[in-house]
């Protein structure tokens, strides 16, 4: 009898133990919300909803897309830092919500500390294009025409803080040249603009502009894939045109708020690889004019850790101060 | 001829069992979310995107088609029961609307505001079928000195809207402007107004602004009244349906709000609310028949109008969609994201490689219309039973919707607050005499007015004349220029003030 007691402890002691790492094995048991911090609609939304779809059919639970936009990206990011790292609150984070804004948006987060990154999702290369109208064959043409311009070039962006408003102001900046960057909300009224020859050039994804480069409205002047690809034969790359250093990908990928379980972000990013890799994904992928890769979680920690490391000095160069 | 091949291939499609069946599903849904305040087409069509992936893609996107323009059906129920605008685009329905009900002539406003959406629907959705190619491009000759010349006149054409003193009516629209531009600027991410409360740094939404100023606002200015003021709707409840008078007065209004909407729907931004306010207000330079009821106070024509327009633009905004792949609002772009997920690429390239889709989703919307027509007008009664439900029932209840529609959309209660905040402000508005709906357009308004001001000066390296050089944007100042004129005239003036009586 007296023994009772310590052994109800003990049994209640032993009962407690594996409950730390029951939460992990026992993920998802509720719906999980993936943030999307852009708008509906554009590349980071449909990476989202297709993984959100792989992972709910994989797990057996609900995987909510929740569109949060704002400030770049940050607006939405910033919610997930501030989640608790149980699993249930994820981020689309990506090179324009996480490389790029930050430094451009002091004070809204420290992309490395204040997130968990899982894994990477893909994305398209960045395309410059001009509207079919504009008397600019191909790229070498175009540094001529902008400087014949007596009031400059007007070209869009999908927004600032986004891969596509860098590389531009990067082309800019290497050739001292006369371009003045129309602020857009997202890729959409960008190519709307464009088609309207409101502006004349514009720097988005390929993703964006695809439809009407096949359509023949818009002219593709360059890629910044690293090498060619197979629908565009024809299309040089930054690379090749002498701005090697322009050369990226607008990489979208999956990441969670600060100190979440290693075993935890394994088991979200094994999910995520199988995902990438599907026939679906495959297809997906064709249709968008995307790439993915294939990392697990620590060497994706450290491929954002180097595209910050890369493109940090870039974004200071250019970046001035709030107006 | 083409289209008439590729209107029988789209019935083709659109007359199956399931699609009909997912396109029922779809106005149902759109009709209730309609009448809900708070929870709008676009909450609903992203929390049923991920149902919709198991479906056809067609099925999907008759469903979420119906979603979308069930909505503006539904919308105009709450304006005109209970003040409330459910939809941004029943806002001006609300003004009218609301009127006929404490009149007793509930009935024969939701009756007209079911039949030219009706029209309007069919009529919008033809347009979208014959003309979608060429339509798009007039889109594009509207740049961003465009965009801002016309929501210059849109502003302008709000001070019509109120019926009462030019100087508070003009007041309210500023004070609506001041208060669209809390929250991020666009251009440089700086929050604005925000007092570092982190809910604000979005803006203030649309509808806790409409739930508060309308509808709490109207409920508390009712509270104040003495018992025997408070209004008795139920003793005065007429026929339910128009009557040939009603018909020979909506007609016109109809075709005028249908002719509106059409060409507003297509310009990516605030189609169908600038179109629902530009009818209304195109409805009132119109001239009165004789004994007929002036506007605000419960004219049919200012049901008709609004509510046709909306409609009418509801339809061709699909327009850029799925001739350009380009969303023109929040709504369209979910499409895009829904019709990523399928597979299929938005582009120009949609009528020629999909056609079964394109046309089978245009012949859906005419039948998804017609659903929605039988749906609605039975429904009348069942609405305007509701009104015979005590006060004291009927307003604590309506209080409880609008907290709840409120929070559904972004769980948050600060919002819930702020209604409360906003239903304050209402009833102090109502006790200076002063209207809301000005303020809801200079709101709305506001935000892209600026965009597209500082837009348009960007692209003009800072050069004002833009505005005037640019035909199109002319025209429109010269029109904005030539109502501000007829509104000032010492003459409309006096008149305008005689009109207004303190009621």
């Amino acid at each position: 009898m007296k023994f009772l007691p310590i052994s109800a402890a003990l049994i209640a002691a032993a009962a407690l133990v594996p409950h730390a790492a029951q939460a992990q094995s026992d993920w998802p048991s509720k719906p999980v919300r993936i943030v999307v911090p852009y708008s509906p609609g554009g590349s980071a939304d449909t990476l989202g909803r297709f993984i959100a779809k792989h992972l709910g059919e994989a797990f057996k639970q609900s995987f909510v897309v929740d569109n949060k936009a704002g400030a770049g990206g940050i607006i939405g990011s910033q919610l997930v830092a501030k989640a608790p790292p149980d699993g249930y609150t994820l981020v689309v984070s990506g090179i324009g919500s996480h490389v790029i804004a930050p430094i451009e948006t002091p004070n809204s987060f420290d992309p490395m500390k204040d997130f968990t990154h899982i894994a990477i999702l893909g994305g398209p290369p960045l395309a410059v294009i001009v509207n079919a109208e504009v008397p600019v064959k191909d790229f070498k043409a175009l540094t001529p025409y902008i400087n014949a311009m007596p009031k400059g070039l007007s070209w869009g962006s999908p927004g600032a803080g986004t891969h596509g408003h860098l590389t531009g102001e990067l082309f800019r900046a290497a050739g001292g040249l006369n371009m003045v960057h129309i602020n857009y909300k997202g890729a959409g009224p960008a190519v709307a603009d464009l088609l309207g020859n409101q502006i004349q050039a514009a720097v988005m994804t390929l993703s964006s502009a695809n439809a009407h480069v096949q359509s023949g409205k818009l002219r593709l002047l360059a890629l910044s894939s690293p090498k060619r690809l197979p629908e565009y034969p024809t299309t040089p790359t930054l690379a090749e045109l002498g701005y090697p250093g322009l050369t990226g990908t607008t990489w979208f990928s999956l990441s969670g708020p600060p100190g979440m379980a290693p075993a935890l972000v394994d088991k979200i990013n094994a999910e995520v690889r199988r995902g990438m890799q599907s026939a679906a994904a495959r297809t997906l992928m064709a249709n968008e004019s995307m790439e993915t890769a294939d990392y697990d979680a620590p060497a994706f920690s450290r491929y954002v850790a180097s595209e910050i490391e890369r493109w940090s000095p870039a974004v200071r160069s250019l970046s001035k101060p709030a107006k | 001829m083409d289209l008439i091949a590729n209107l029988s291939l789209g019935f083709g499609v659109a007359f199956t069992p399931i699609n009909l069946m997912y396109g029922f599903i779809g106005c149902m849904l759109g009709t209730l979310i309609g009448v809900l305040p708070g929870i709008g087409p676009l909450a609903t069509i992203a929390m049923l995107l991920p149902a919709t992936y198991a479906l056809p893609p067609v099925s999907a996107l008759i469903m979420l088609a119906g979603i979308y323009y069930g909505a503006q059906y539904g919308g105009s129920t709450t304006a005109i029961l209970v003040n409330l605008p459910g939809e941004s685009s029943s806002v001006v329905t609300v003004i009218d609307g609301y009127q006929m009900a404490r009149q007793g002539r509930a009935g024969p406003a939701l009756a007209a505001a079911g039949l030219g959406s009706f029209f309007a629907g069919c009529v919008g959705t033809l347009v979208l079928a014959a003309f979608a190619v060429p339509l798009t491009e007039v889109a594009f000759k509207f740049g961003p000195a465009e965009y801002f010349s016309l929501m210059v006149l849109g502003l302008i054409g709000a001070v019509v809207l109120a019926s009462g003193s030019l100087l508070k009516a003009v007041g309210m629209i500023l004070l609506g402007l001041l208060m669209g531009l809390v929250g991020t600027d666009v251009n440089s991410g700086v929050a604005r107004y925000s007092f570092d409360i982190p809910e604000l740094t979005d803006g203030i939404g649309f509808i806790v602004v409409g739930m508060g100023v309308f509808g709490y606002g109207e409920i508390i200015s009712n509270l104040g009244k003495h018992e025997s003021e408070r209004e008795v709707f139920t003793a005065k409840v007429e026929g339910l349906f128009p009557t040939k008078a009603d018909f020979l007065n909506m007609i016109p209004a109809v075709l005028r709000g249908t002719v509106l909407g059409s060409m507003l729907g297509i310009l990516p931004g605030g189609g169908a609310v600038m179109a629902a306010f530009a009818a209304y207000t195109l409805e009132k330079k119109t001239p009165l028949r004789p004994g007929e009821i002036p506007f605000g106070k419960g004219n049919i024509r200012g049901v008709a109008a609004p509510e046709s327009a909306n409609n009418a633009a509801a339809q061709t905004s699909f327009i850029p969609l799925l001739t350009l792949g380009i969303p023109p609002n929040a709504v369209m772009a979910l499409m895009v994201g829904a019709m990523t997920i399928h597979n299929i690429q938005p582009g120009p390239q949609v009528m020629t490689s999909n056609p079964e889709l394109f046309w089978g989703l245009i012949a859906s919307m005419w039948i998804g219309n017609a659903m929605l027509i039988v749906l609605n007008l039975p429904l009348i009664g069942i609405w305007i039973k509701l009104l015979t439900v005590p006060y004291r029932w009927l307003y604590p209840a309506i209080v409880l919707f609008c907290a709840i529609g409120v929070y559904s959309t972004n769980n948050n209660t600060f919002d819930i607050w702020l209604v409360g905040l906003f239903g304050a402000i209402g009833y102090l508005f109502v006790k200076l005499g002063t209207e809301p709906a000005p303020l809801l357009l200079g709101f709305i308004l506001g935000p892209m007015m600026e965009e597209n001001l500082r837009r348009a000066l960007l692209l003009s390296r800072g050069d004002w004349s833009v505005f005037v050089t640019r035909g199109l944007s002319a025209s429109l100042l010269a029109v904005a220029v030539f109502l501000l004129v007829i509104v000032m005239l010492p003459a409309v003036k006096k008149s305008r003030e005689e009109a207004f009586v303190e009621d």
